[in-house]
């Protein structure tokens, strides 16, 4: 048994220095990450309250910025693919949100259904993402 | 093709992962707002896009929680051979 032991330790210091714990950084749970979507579903769950009102547009700029600090802070850690993927498609359906309102013409007005609808996604997807993103194993 | 699309809304919506029933879920109460007139068709083209892109926040999503799985195996591993 003892022999065992040893051979995976011997596989486990291979694997150390040959770099590809580099591939598991982006899998440790990052704070700056947690703290960034949280801020992303708390706004949006502000928002949606908001759709049909002037003052949901003041948030959806902010939304935005948010998401893109999101997606910009991921895209460079090693190992962080499914993050950024995640960032990247959750950005995008903000920026949807974000042009549609910032380009609104005063007789076309996004509709309330679409706002409710758009928020919500946002806020499904936010979820989903803050779950696994908490999930990540601390450092050891 | 509407037959068709209720039968694979109704699969959809009873499908055990909880994640593709939500995708369902959302993509039916789109249809329904387009056709009450609730949504423009500009805002309909955007959310049934967004679709797409929540499916593939989902992928990456079950990605991260293998890989999450993964690092706890090697961690817990890890320790039981530095105690060697």
């Amino acid at each position: 048994m003892n022999k065992l032991y040893r051979s995976f330790s011997i596989l486990l210091l291979a694997t150390m220095l040959s770099g590809c714990m580099t591939s598991f950084i982006g899998a440790r749970f990052d704070n700056n990450e947690y703290f960034l979507i949280n801020s992303i579903r708390t706004t949006a769950e502000i928002g949606v309250d908001y759709c049909g009102t002037n003052a949901v547009k003041q948030l959806i700029p902010n939304l935005w910025v948010k998401s893109l600090e999101l997606k910009n802070y991921a895209s460079d850690i090693p190992g962080n693919g499914p993050m950024i993927e995640m960032s990247t498609k959750l950005h995008d359906m903000i920026t949807g949100l974000n042009t549609r309102y910032k380009t609104v013409v005063e007789s076309v007005e996004p509709s309330t259904s679409y706002c409710t609808l758009k928020f919500n996604s946002i806020i499904r997807d936010s979820k989903i993402i803050q779950r696994v993103v908490g999930d990540k194993p601390r450092w050891m | 093709m509407d037959v068709n699309l209720e039968a694979e809304f109704k699969q959809l919506l009873n499908c055990d992962n909880k994640e593709i029933a939500n995708l369902g879920e959302r993509a039916k109460e789109i249809k329904t707002m387009y056709e009450n007139k609730e949504i423009s068709d500009t805002e309909f083209k955007e959310l049934v896009d967004d679709l797409r892109l929540s499916e593939h926040i989902a992928d990456a999503a079950n990605d991260m929680a293998i890989k999450s799985a993964s690092v706890k195996v090697f961690d817990v591993l890890r320790s039981m051979a530095s105690a060697i």
